[in-house]
């Protein structure tokens, strides 16, 4: 597993989408919509400092260590879609 | 303490209802689930907010769906939900993924969070109630 450490720099979520679709990106500083309301932090995210990105994300959180330096908070999100069509039982998980 | 009200957004009829987690500095997803015993946490999201296998203080045993797992217990300085802070918390935990779990959100909040507390889930109202 390598993780892939990139360059500091603002980007929008969206952008962020784009760049780095289907991987999971440790995001430093994040920018997050401050509505009160309960719900998936992915769904909260404006945008922020892609500080790593990886198809794996153990294989970020292994790396995460190196790049968080510098950073106050953190959020690590999946940029593409969830399956759909499923149902949960997630008691004693 | 007064009563905190948290309102919350069910997308669909297979949604569950994700909450905001504070875990340190790091802000995750936990999905509220009154069946669990324990709260538990992706190994992922433990290991990006620096804690590290080794300091885990034990391991346990989860009953699951899919069978025995075996889990690593931690105890974490600080974590946060729902206006709920604990401190020295111990909390379980294993890798989701090799496990076969892939989703969004990082964790299960469990009765062992909760129990000091009275909640209130009014689903009519999509509102949490902590008192």
């Amino acid at each position: 597993m390598a993780a892939t450490i990139i360059e500091n720099k603002v980007l929008s979520f969206d952008d962020i989408k784009k760049l780095y679709p289907d991987e999971w990106v440790l995001i430093g500083n994040p920018i997050l919509d401050e509505t009160p309301i309960l719900k998936a932090v992915v769904k909260k995210v404006k945008g922020g400092v892609v500080l790593i990105h990886d198809k794996s994300k153990m294989a970020v959180a292994l790396h995460a260590k190196e790049v968080k330096i510098g950073y106050d908070t953190f959020v690590c999100v999946y940029t593409g879609e969830m399956p759909h069509n499923r149902r949960y039982w997630l008691s004693n998980w | 303490m007064e009563n905190q009200r948290f309102p919350f957004e069910l997308t669909d009829e297979d949604s569950l209802i994700q909450i905001d987690f504070w875990f340190q500095k790091d802000k995750l997803t936990f999905a509220i689930d009154t069946g669990a015993s324990h709260t538990v946490i992706d190994l992922a999201p433990l290991l990006i907010a620096g804690y590290e296998l080794k300091d885990a203080v034990g391991t346990v045993e989860l009953e699951a769906g899919k069978g025995i797992i075996e889990a690593y217990i931690f105890k974490i300085k600080r974590i946060e939900a729902l206006g709920i802070e604990r401190r020295d918390f111990e909390i379980c935990s294993y890798d989701f993924f090799s496990n076969y779990i892939f989703s969004n959100f990082d964790g299960v909040l469990g009765l062992d969070f909760m129990r000091d507390h009275k909640i209130c889930i009014d689903f009519p109202n999509s509102v949490i109630t902590i008192s």
